[in-house]
């Protein structure tokens, strides 16, 4: 009904103007002319206020019609009506949130993120949708990608928004992206927005294997069964916790490949080959060492400080001790908190017989290995850790390391 | 004896050639290279190991181009002459069952006892064998509980049980014997580790033992595991170093399990106590002096230890092998004082820097480089540790380097020594194994087959096959003890098990030259801390008689070199506890010598020669004629 009137509002009044027209052609009196201006304008002044009156009415009978029906959890009716208000007002943020709003109470998700993201990024709240957006393509429609998309336009509105750190560092620690994780927690931290477990995450960064892996990334392997990246970083799991010779869960994960298929299947896959250096140095394997580093792209490799850990070990094991030192030192500039590193180049060092380098090395083995032993010790869960305590420790260690970066901010904290 | 032999697959092996090329061991031109040391040569082809081994770049960019693709080894069947075994417990009248009291309680101290120890009670020459007993751990009635045995060895060779006869009442729940002549009157005296009081019997020559422990001041009632005897303090007599596990109380056991069902407490989750150090007096009284002589550290959980000199610097030292905490090396400062150096010599903990849960371990040089190495025995999925001595520098962590790695991984061990079965002048590696708990659900073995490991240079090589049926057989293994008992000049076994026989393994080895020496010390006749290293043409050997080593038992006072085809004489340096050298020259092998310390020897400084060749077995003969050995003539030769 409301539409009609304004279409025969719109109709009447160009009626009016024509046949104004059409009378000056044959009465062009000056006054006369006068007149039929004022008229004119008045009657288009009027019909704009009706229109904008009209509009406004309309427009907060929209807002109020879905104030009430969100308030009462009718969701299809909230639909309904906030799409008609969206169609009006495509550039208002509140008939967008309205809808999804509305899409969540029914459990379309895929419509609810379509919605939040016609949010204007000029609204205030834009930055909250895109939240909540980020916070379903991860968790409940299984597209992490979109969600580290999502948090990336997020920190473009606004750096400081600490769950988009969070949740984009998450994605990258439990995919086992190790490089581009790090690369966002010194961002986090460089600009003061990190979690404790940023920290976590930092000193654990070339050897930890969350005990979550395998759940979130069967989740993820939903939106890409043939993900390379989900496929590689949910068997991690399996085979580092040693699960598929283990009687009372070998049958659960079955349907994973064995470690050595799934190398076959993703020969240059960073991760896998360098679970398997890990594995051959353990086993003193030279010869497959230096067969697995060359698997992986000389490019990705040289950045990677577990490949330079195993480079030393073969330098090493082959008597270049000095070899073994410029590597070990390389793989320290990448990764300062690698607990295994500290200890190589003490144990390196000390038989060398370079005592006070040595001892130097042990002392921030010392720290990093307890360190370690706290994360490796936490249960399951970085809210169990007791973050002051834990900041504390990490802000000696970044000290003795000579991680400026991290210190100050450290610093600051406790 | 007959010859056994063992096939494997020579691509197991190629690595570690390569290895040992690559380290200047070999030559680089030729494809068919030459294994020492082994009674068939090993053949392999191979394309010429310089292409392979190249020196390590200094870039990961080129480190593949410096590598040309793996070519294909061609592998051909090969066979070596590995070490072998015979139980012949059975037959030779010595019956034996450590029973652990287990009853469905699981209480912790059930985990870990049985030891065995080697003894010539009555100076016959012949080893004769004391046996730890458990029974119920939790016992209202100790007395009724079962003894402690010791077996005496008769002439015919045949064990008989001689524990009544002896005297010796030892009712505690037992774990492990340490074996000394602490008041060096030649007769060897018994320590036994106990869950509570331990226990120290004095030999009185007579056959009959005497329990000491009060009035020499041994108290230690704490749950003691394995011990070991040394001159600490270096004035002549023999002190004794305790291990001491963790704090439980088994009357008052902690609640430990998962599920509602009792389990074995992990270490982690009981307090460590510290170890006992009992300096000998020289009157017949100790006291515990560990803490005024800094035999002491943190999370100390010890079950093994051995006391040797590991610095060459003519000091015994004290390595402990602790359960999930890392392991101790106490370091002689050169007044009986010891400072805690494991970290400055990296035998603290693994390769990879992590504290492992050490059980037993074997000393010897394994590298011939004149260092003594270290074999720790570990938990399940741990890997046992080989660290190798590398001089002043200390210890490296070779285990996986050496082939070592693999094969343990699904064993938890205990008792382990070190020595060179087969005389092929390799050092070899027994264990045994067994585990704490019933984790069968978990994908570990409860009862374990013992393992044995040949060193092929610069590889360990597992025998699976060929020696013996005992290999075969899984049991829970614990406490091991080496003693040459059917005096054959080679090193045969006692092994103990919880709740199944003991055994005997005879070494059935197809042999090479060998020489057996027995060390008398002029205040130590025992001979213990005795270094001696061996020439004989271009091989350089060295043995030393350590205190302790492997789990819970002790082992004949002998030291027995494996020479290979070479039969040679061969010429010796003994270096005596009190830091005196002697020379022997020219001393003909495939026999046993008996080795007396000079009076007024001559000292390390002076670096002068002495030579003097004892008749061979005169010690029994000139002290003891009341007790003379039947006919076990000086052994010549068994090498075909």
């Amino acid at each position: 009904m409301t539409h009609t009137n304004l279409e025969q509002i719109a109709v009447e009044s160009v009626a009016t103007d024509d046949s104004s027209r059409a009378t000056r052609k044959k009465t062009p009196g000056a006054v006369s002319r006068v007149l039929i201006g004022l008229l004119a304008t008045l009657t288009i002044s009027l019909s704009g206020w009706a229109l904008r009156s009209w509009r406004q009415e309309s427009v907060e009978q929209l807002h109020s019609q879905c104030r009430r029906l969100s308030a009462q959890q009718e969701w299809t009716a909230l639909g309904r009506v906030a799409s008609q208000w969206s169609a009006r007002e495509p550039q208002k943020a509140d008939p967008w949130l309205y809808l999804a709003a509305a899409d969540e109470g029914l459990k379309d998700w895929p419509k609810v993120i379509q919605h939040l993201e016609h949010v204007p990024r000029s609204d205030k709240r834009a930055v909250a949708a895109l939240v909540r957006k980020s916070s379903i393509e991860f968790e409940t429609l299984d597209r992490p990608w979109d969600g580290v998309h999502t948090c990336d336009e997020v920190l473009r509105l606004d750096p400081r928004v600490l769950i988009a750190h969070k949740q984009s560092i998450f994605f990258f620690a439990m995919t086992l992206q190790r490089a581009e994780m790090v690369r966002r927690i010194r961002k986090a931290i460089s600009i003061r927005r990190e979690s404790p477990e940023s920290y976590v995450y930092l000193v654990s960064a070339s050897w930890l294997y969350n005990g979550s892996l395998y759940r979130h990334n069967t989740r993820w392997l939903k939106s890409g069964p043939e993900s390379e990246l989900f496929q590689v970083a949910q068997a991690l799991q399996v085979y580092t916790s040693q699960a598929k010779t283990d009687p009372e869960h070998a049958a659960e994960f079955e349907h994973i490949p064995t470690a050595e298929e799934l190398l076959k299947k993703y020969p240059h896959n960073l991760e896998l080959v360098a679970y398997f250096l890990n594995r051959t140095i353990t086993e003193g394997d030279l010869d497959r060492v230096r067969e697995l580093l060359q698997a992986v792209p000389v490019e990705i490799a040289e950045k990677d400080c577990r490949f330079w850990r195993a480079k030393a070990w073969c330098d090493d094991a082959e008597g270049h001790p000095e070899l073994a030192e410029s590597s070990l030192r390389k793989a320290y500039s990448l990764d300062p908190y690698w607990w295994q590193v500290h200890f190589q180049l003490y144990d390196l060092l000390r038989r060398q017989g370079r005592t006070e380098e040595s001892a130097k090395f042990f002392a921030i083995y010392t720290k990093s290995k307890a360190l370690s032993t706290e994360i490796m010790t936490l249960n399951r869960s970085v809210e169990s850790l007791d973050s002051t305590k834990f900041c504390r420790s990490m802000l000696e260690l970044a000290e003795l390391v000579g991680d400026d970066a991290v210190a100050t901010v450290l610093r600051e904290r406790v | 004896m007959m010859p056994t032999t063992c096939v494997i697959r020579l691509d197991a092996l190629m690595l570690g050639l390569l290895l040992g090329l690559s380290s200047g061991c070999g030559s680089d031109q030729g494809n068919s290279v030459n294994v020492p040391g082994q009674s068939a040569d090993l053949e392999i082809t191979a394309p010429a190991a310089s292409k392979r081994i190249q020196a390590a770049e200094t870039s990961l960019s080129e480190l593949g181009a410096a590598q040309s693709a793996p070519e294909a080894v061609v592998a051909t069947i090969h066979e070596i002459a590995f070490p072998s075994f015979e139980e012949v417990a059975e037959p030779s009248g010595l019956s034996f069952t450590y029973s652990n009291g287990a009853s469905g309680r699981v209480l912790m101290v059930e985990a870990t006892g049985g030891g065995a120890g080697w003894l010539d009670l009555d100076r016959d020459g012949r080893p004769d064998l004391y046996l730890c007993q458990g029974g119920d751990p939790a016992t209202d009635c100790r007395y009724e509980q079962p003894l402690d045995q010791l077996f005496r060895q008769k002439p015919s060779g045949a064990f008989e049980p001689v524990t009544e006869s002896s005297t010796i009442v030892e009712q505690s729940y037992s774990q492990g014997v340490a074996i000394g002549d602490f008041d060096d009157d030649g007769f060897d005296d018994i320590f036994v580790t106990n869950v509570g009081p331990d226990t120290l019997l004095r030999n009185q020559g007579d056959g009959t033992f005497q329990d000491v422990s009060v009035t020499a001041g041994i108290v230690d009632a704490l749950w003691s595991t394995s011990a070991a005897w040394g001159d600490l303090d270096s004035d002549g007599d023999l002190d004794l170093y305790v291990c001491n596990y963790v704090d439980y109380d088994p009357y008052h056991p902690l609640p430990c399990g998962s599920e509602g069902k009792p389990g074995t407490c992990h270490p982690m989750h009981v307090e460590g106590v510290p170890d006992a150090c009992f300096i000998n007096h020289g009157d017949g009284t100790f006291s515990d002096e560990s803490q005024a002589r800094g035999l002491f550290g943190p999370g100390n959980k010890a079950l093994g230890v051995v006391i040797a000199d590991f610095n060459n610097d003519g000091l015994p030292d004290v390595y402990v092998a602790n359960d999930t905490t890392p392991n101790f090396l106490f370091i002689n400062q050169g007044s009986g004082i010891f400072v805690e150096s494991s970290n400055a010599f990296g035998c603290a903990v693994s390769r990879d820097g992590l504290a492992q849960a050490s059980m037993g371990v074997a000393a010897g040089d394994f590298d011939q480089n004149g260092w003594l190495d270290l074999y720790c025995t570990h938990f399940t999925k741990e890997s046992n540790t080989l660290y190798k001595n590398l001089g002043v520098t200390g210890f490296q962590d070779v285990t996986g380097l050496v082939g070592l790695h693999t094969p343990t991984l699904k064993s938890l061990g205990f008792g382990t020594v070190m020595k060179d079965f087969n005389q092929d002048g390799h050092e070899d590696i027994f264990v045994t194994n067994g585990h704490v708990d019933d984790w069968r659900s978990k994908g570990d073995d409860y009862e374990m087959q013992p393992q044995l490991f040949s060193y092929e240079g610069p590889r360990f090589v597992e025998c699976k096959f060929g020696a013996g049926d005992f290999f075969s057989t899984k049991r829970i293994g614990r406490g091991v003890a080496y003693g040459d008992f059917d005096v054959d000049g080679d090193w045969d076994l006692a092994v103990v098990h919880q709740n199944t026989p003991v055994a005997i393994l005879q070494n059935t080895s197809s042999r090479g030259n060998w020489l057996k020496l027995r060390c008398i010390a002029i205040d130590n006749r025992r001979g213990v801390g005795v270094r001696v290293v061996l020439h004989q043409e271009d091989k350089v050997l060295t043995q030393v008689l350590a205190g302790g080593t492997s789990y819970c038992s002790s082992h004949e006072g002998s030291l027995i070199f494996g020479l290979g085809d070479d039969s040679a004489v061969a010429d010796l340096e003994v270096h005596w506890p009190d830091g005196t050298l002697q020379r022997v020259l020219n001393l003909a092998v495939n026999q046993e010598w008996v080795l007396r310390q000079m009076p007024n020897g001559l000292s390390n400084s002076e670096m002068q020669y002495h030579t003097e060749v004892f008749s061979s077995f005169d010690v029994g003969r000139e002290n003891n004629s009341d007790v003379l050995p039947d006919d076990k003539s000086h052994r010549t030769n068994q090498v075909n």
